[in-house]
């Protein structure tokens, strides 16, 4: 795939501090196939940062795409991403885990990804319906798949401590 | 098993150009950058604003402080040359300290980290590490070593050749 043929650019609304290693691991991942990925500063999931800083909301705004990692604790700054980007719009899909699938749900009905480890073939499938409703070009869509696959084995297998 | 770095400060400038500090959150859980690399880097100008910077923008990057300063009088005793091998010298304490990776291009504190058997690696490493993975594209390869060189990085030629030759690329 040739780079610039994709002008698409995503934003990843990471949980807290810890999940953002995900975010960096999909930005190098994503910059190679051409995407555009803004992964916010580490310092917003800090406990002061209740409201979104405008790079961030401009980001956001920007974007077409927005994917959230969630991998335990969904921080204030996370929150009001996930919010801003509903209420702008944005086609969003979000991996979270089990444990937070009913909290979420009621906010983020069919763009919610649970990421059993139990069902990773479920979650990928997941994947692929959202991508399939949006309406997205053909090449582009492969990368997103990608990058949606790798982010759920991210989540599905960390590195062990 | 998560796998620590510790970095020293001309990797740290040159990746850092390069724009691939991100990037290095696929060879390493955690990255530290000790006191002595840190204060280095809070010395130049140039430098002064983007290590704060860094240390505020990526949780995986980390101040690390906890480690034995005699250890570092110690190896700095035989090695007169002045406050910036301190870095070096802190790089391979902590490393020794938590079994981390070094991140060095400074022949002493390579030579240092072999001395404690530690596994390490400097700016070369990490760009052939990242074209394996595939993070870069060879020409993208050449093109920052090309880069680096340009902005006054120093790289054994033999060192650079090599590389650029395992990924099929032009000399320089």
């Amino acid at each position: 795939m040739q780079r610039g043929q994709l002008a698409l650019k995503v934003y990843i609304a990471y949980g807290t501090a810890s999940d953002q290693i995900i975010a960096l691991r999909l930005q190098a991942l994503a910059a190679v196939k051409g995407l555009s990925v803004y992964v916010p500063p580490a310092h917003t999931r800090g406990v002061g940062s209740t409201v979104l800083d405008p790079q961030s909301e401009a980001h956001l705004r920007e974007s077409d795409v927005v994917l959230g990692v969630i991998t335990g604790f969904v921080s204030e700054f996370c929150r009001q991403e996930l919010n801003t980007a509903k209420n702008l719009g944005k086609k969003t899909i979000l991996l979270a885990e089990p444990s937070l699938a009913s909290w979420l749900e009621p906010y983020f009905p069919g763009n919610l990804v649970i990421t059993d480890p139990a069902d990773p073939v479920g979650a990928e499938q997941a994947i692929v319906q959202f991508l399939k409703k949006a309406d997205i070009e053909q090449n582009t869509l492969k990368v997103l798949l990608g990058l949606g696959t790798l982010a759920l084995a991210l989540l599905l297998f960390p590195s062990e401590d | 098993m998560k796998l620590v770095g510790v970095i020293d400060a001309s990797c740290v400038i040159a990746l850092d150009e390069l724009s691939l500090l991100p990037s290095l959150s696929w060879l390493f859980e955690n990255l530290h950058i000790p006191r002595a690399v840190r204060a280095e880097l809070y010395r130049r100008t140039a430098t002064k604003k983007r290590i704060r910077t860094l240390l505020r923008e990526y949780d995986f990057v980390r101040r690390c402080n906890d480690y034995d300063q005699n250890a570092v009088n110690v190896l700095l005793i035989d090695h007169v040359l002045g406050s910036k091998d301190r870095g070096e010298a802190e790089a391979v304490v902590q490393a020794t300290k938590i079994g981390a990776f070094v991140i060095v291009d400074d022949p002493w504190g390579r030579k240092l980290a072999e001395h404690y058997s530690l596994k390490y690696g400097g700016t070369l490493w990490v760009l052939g590490r990242l074209t394996e993975l595939e993070l870069m594209t060879p020409a993208g390869l050449r093109k920052n070593i090309l880069r680096l060189l340009e902005v006054g990085s120093r790289f054994p030629q033999e060192g650079v050749n090599k590389l650029l030759q395992r990924f099929r690329e032009q000399e320089v």
